[in-house]
């Protein structure tokens, strides 16, 4: 998994590559939640993100519950289709704003 | 005489002339003395002569009178004879009596020159009387007329008397004087009188207009012509007799036969009263039946001649001459209604609707069969008196006694065909209880390629499989068959059946062959204590990873096995039946065997259905078929093998009608490929994964399903690696590993990961999590296990939970 985190203003932008699954999942929670901090908006971009499994969904939910904590909205943006189909499945869109990776080109 | 008076008085004149002396004188005196004498002599010998001419002339007359009468009495025999031949010819010469009889009154009214001659034979066929009259002239009548003499007073007198009646002027006679409207002047009437002293009829003469005197000579002829006459009569009712009894004889067998060769009871009965009726000229026939539940009567089948009024079938219909009858009576007859003195014991209602029949003559004969009264076989004269004769009786007696055979053969079809109905009905229910019961265990979509193939015998069957997956790479297999066949068998099967599960379920036996037969043979001794059923069975454990089957056999036909294209029994060592010993038996433990199977071996099993096959002449199959069979379909793909096998076995038994269920179940072995991960497994998951996708898409994995199935892998193994490898870890197990074997077949993958853990309960954890949609949006963790039902179309477990198997379809 990569992972890069940066903190633009009010926006935290986090952008994913490679896999989130069980044995990243920890390691993405770590890096992240702990910056979420007073932005307003955490940004994912998943364009890079080529795989996730229940592990990974499951910590999309912990971001989505510290974001809403700290008053944060949680968009995921440039999902690939498989991944997104995913998301559907678990109806993780339900609480996070998600989009295509078509809908962000 | 004349001549020779002459002669004397020429001489006497002469002697006169010529002599006249004395002498002469005298002697003339003396001549003529003695001439005189002579000539007195003469004279008293002529007169003497005289006399006995005239006697000799009297005698001769008298002789020629006597001669005169002989010759008339003579000639009047001849006649007599001649008339009398002429009849007895035509008697003899046709059995047709109203032919015989119409040319006889026409031959005797010519020969005595009379107006009328006519015969009457009264009642001749039933109440009809047969009435021939010749008639010259005005003289003619209708026949409606003449047929109607046998109710004349003159006819009744001579019937009564047996003397012939002479009336030689009816203005005169006391019978007829004042009584006869026509011009009938001299009647001659005599009966016709049989052998045995029996009136037949009677033949008679009529003078019209001009009175006659019945002579002697025609009274006598027309006696004697009577006795020819009664002997046609005779001999016609002998032949017409004959002919009936023949013509019934010919009826009571075709009844008889049409009983025997039918079932349908309304087509027996229908034609039996047309042909009863029309073969006892009967104005009706019908069969009243008696309602067993209700003791009502109706009417089931009518017959009526023509202008004769149906009573109606179906009707309601109680025979009311029964009232009439004697207890017991054979059967039921009245000759004339209008007659008969038994009414009285009727009612006004009840002789009134006897009227209403317009039926004068009456004949009921019952119907019965052992005993029971089913009804009446009935028959209606209709506006005519008729006497039933006692052929016509016992005749209708025996079409009774037939008809009884009929109704009772149709209440025993009826009886049979509601219990065939019944039963069939309860087959049928049986057949879908035991379908419901072997339906779970005949589901072939295991982790194994299984082909079935089921032809039952009958609705329910004594054969039975099931197949179950005691884990995700082990297929259980049993095979029986129930002796006997139809719903006792079906009964036992379904026992076994519920045996069986309870055995499956149970790892102390289910994994263990020999330990599984033995428990079911022991469970169904149990139950059979007082039966002879017995079960065969064949139970095998395919292992896909080990490449093996574990079996046992009790009494069941051995497997055929196809290595490496040859065929050959399994020596899987049968022992006994099931059910015949217990477990305390020595007799009733079962051997348990291993065999290797390679990828692509095959094994079938099947019940003897198969191998006790008869041909169409009775001979058994030889049982090599079988291996040939399966040599010549070694190629076919396994799920075509079952039916293969099953239209080889229709050809070499040259379709010849199944003698048992035919069952056949078919295995091919797959190849299988396996990865260990130990504790670093996790790094080179995706690695291993895409080796798998790779292989899968090989065999036509679809392009947009290899994402889901690496998420279903990746879940599986990671479930694995945290639930099991962990445990075992933390166990201190260095060697502990998790494995993935997999095997693709035809559209599928399948594979299994087993973990070195203790496993879970999955039964339960199952009941709620089966479900993607059923998972709380919120929570971080548990969509693993339904999002593997979502994406396989199969997932199971071993029964400890260490092992899972996943099936996925494209």
């Amino acid at each position: 998994m990569k992972l890069d985190v940066q903190d633009n203003d009010d926006r935290l932008f986090v952008k994913i590559g490679g896999q989130l699954l069980y044995s990243e999942a920890d390691h993405f929670k770590e890096e992240v939640l702990p910056k979420i901090g007073q932005h307003s908006t955490v940004t994912v971009d998943c364009g890079d993100l080529q795989f996730i499994d229940s592990a990974g969904t499951g910590a999309i939910v912990r971001l989505w519950k510290e974001c809403r904590m700290v008053g944060a909205e949680l968009e995921l943006i440039r999902v690939i289709p498989e991944v997104q189909k995913l998301l559907h499945l678990t109806r993780l869109h339900q609480l996070a704003k998600v989009s295509g990776i078509d809908d962000t080109a | 005489m004349a001549e020779n008076e002459s002669k004397t008085k020429s001489f006497e004149t002469n002697n006169l002339n010529a002599v006249d002396s004395s002498t002469e004188i005298a002697k003339l005196k003396k001549q003529l003395e003695q001439e005189r004498f002579s000539t007195e002599k003469r004279e008293k010998i002529m007169a003497q002569s005289l006399q006995e001419s005239k006697q000799m002339s009297a005698h001769l007359q008298q002789i020629t009178q006597e001669l005169a009468k002989e010759r008339k009495v003579a000639l009047e025999k001849s006649e007599t004879e001649r008339l009398l031949w002429k009849l007895i010819e035509r008697i003899n010469s046709s059995f047709d009596l109203e032919h015989i009889l119409q040319s006889t009154v026409d031959e005797l009214g010519n020969y005595f020159k009379v107006d009328r001659c006519g015969i009457i034979i009264p009642s001749y066929k039933s109440s009809r009387d047969l009435v021939r009259e010749y008639a010259t002239g005005e003289w003619k009548r209708k026949q409606e007329t003449y047929s109607q003499v046998s109710l004349s007073a003159l006819y009744r007198t001579v019937t009564e008397t047996f003397k012939p009646l002479i009336i030689n002027d009816t203005i005169t006679h006391s019978l007829t004087a004042g009584h006869l409207s026509e011009d009938l002047r001299s009647i001659l009437m005599v009966p016709l009188v049989q052998y045995n002293d029996e009136l037949v009829g009677v033949v008679y003469l009529h003078q019209c207009r001009n009175q006659r005197n019945w002579t002697e000579h025609e009274l006598s002829l027309l006696q004697a012509a009577a006795g020819p006459i009664a002997t046609a009569v005779e001999k016609s009712k002998l032949f017409n007799k004959a002919k009936s009894w023949a013509s019934r004889e010919k009826l009571l067998n075709r009844l008889t036969s049409r009983i025997r060769g039918t079932l349908n009871i309304n087509v027996i009965l229908e034609r039996t009263v047309a042909e009863l009726g029309q073969a006892l000229q009967a104005s009706r026939c019908f069969i009243n039946i008696i309602d067993h539940k209700t003791t009502r009567e109706r009417i089931s089948h009518e017959y009526a001649v023509n202008k004769t009024e149906l009573i109606g079938t179906g009707k309601e219909n109680p025979l009311i001459i029964n009232k009439i009858a004697e207890k017991d009576e054979e059967c039921i007859s009245i000759a004339d209604i209008y007659k008969e003195p038994r009414l009285v014991k009727l009612n006004n209602k009840e002789i009134e609707q006897l009227y209403k029949t317009n039926a004068r003559a009456f004949l009921a004969v019952p119907i019965t069969f052992q005993r029971n009264l089913y009804g009446w076989l009935c028959f209606h004269q209709c506006h005519v008196p008729r006497n039933w004769t006692n052929e016509e009786i016992s005749f209708i007696q025996s079409a009774a006694s037939q008809v009884g055979v009929a109704i009772n053969q149709a209440e025993m079809v009826g009886q049979l065909t509601e219990y065939q109905t019944k039963l069939s009905r309860e087959l049928k229910q049986a057949a879908q209880l035991q379908s419901v019961l072997l339906n779970a265990g005949a589901d072939t979509n295991k982790n194994l390629p299984i082909a079935v193939s089921y032809h039952p015998h009958h609705n329910v069957s004594g054969d039975f499989y099931w197949i179950s997956e005691l884990a995700p790479h082990v297929v259980a297999i049993l095979i029986g068959d129930v002796s006997g066949k139809g719903p006792a068998a079906s009964l036992l099967t379904g026992y076994i059946i519920g045996e069986m599960k309870g055995l499956l379920e149970n790892q102390a036996t289910s994994w263990h062959p020999e330990k599984f037969l033995t428990a079911l043979s022991d469970s169904i001794c149990e139950q059979n204590q007082h039966s002879d059923f017995y079960a065969t069975a064949w139970y095998g454990i395919f292992n896909l990873i080990e490449g093996k089957v574990l079996c046992s056999n009790a009494g069941h036909p051995s497997p055929c096995i196809i290595k490496d294209g040859n065929v050959s029994r399994l020596n899987d060592d049968p022992g006994v039946p099931l059910g015949l010993f217990s477990v305390n038996d020595a007799l009733g433990n079962y051997v348990v065997k291993e065999f290797k199977l390679n990828p692509s071996d095959r094994m079938v099993i099947f019940t003897d259905g198969l191998t006790e096959q008869r041909e169409l002449d009775g001979k058994f199959i030889p049982e090599s078929w079988l291996i040939e069979a399966l040599r010549a379909h070694k190629n076919s793909p396994i799920n075509e093998l079952p039916e293969e096998i099953i239209r080889k076995l229709n050809m070499v038994s040259k379709a010849a009608p199944a003698d048992d269920d035919r069952l056949v179940v078919a295995i091919e072995m797959l190849e299988t490929k396996t990865i260990e991960f130990d504790e670093d497994g996790q790094n080179y998951i995706n690695e291993k994964i895409k080796a798998i996708l790779e292989d899968a898409a090989s065999h036509g994995l679809p392009k947009n399903l290899e994402a889901s199935l690496k998420l279903g892998l990746v879940e599986a193994l990671y479930n694995s690696f945290r639930h099991g490898l962990k445990k075992a870890g933390s166990d201190n197990d260095s060697n502990a590993k998790v494995t993935l074997s997999w095997w693709v077949k035809e559209s599928a993958i399948s594979c299994t990961i087993k973990d070195p853990g203790p496993g879970f309960n999955w039964q339960t954890t199952i009941q709620n999590k089966s479900k993607i949609k059923d998972v709380d949006i919120l929570s971080e963790g548990g969509r693993g296990l339904p999002l593997l039902f979502e994406i396989f179309s199969k997932v199971t477990w071993n029964p400890k939970g260490n092992e899972i198997g996943l099936t996925m379809n494209w």
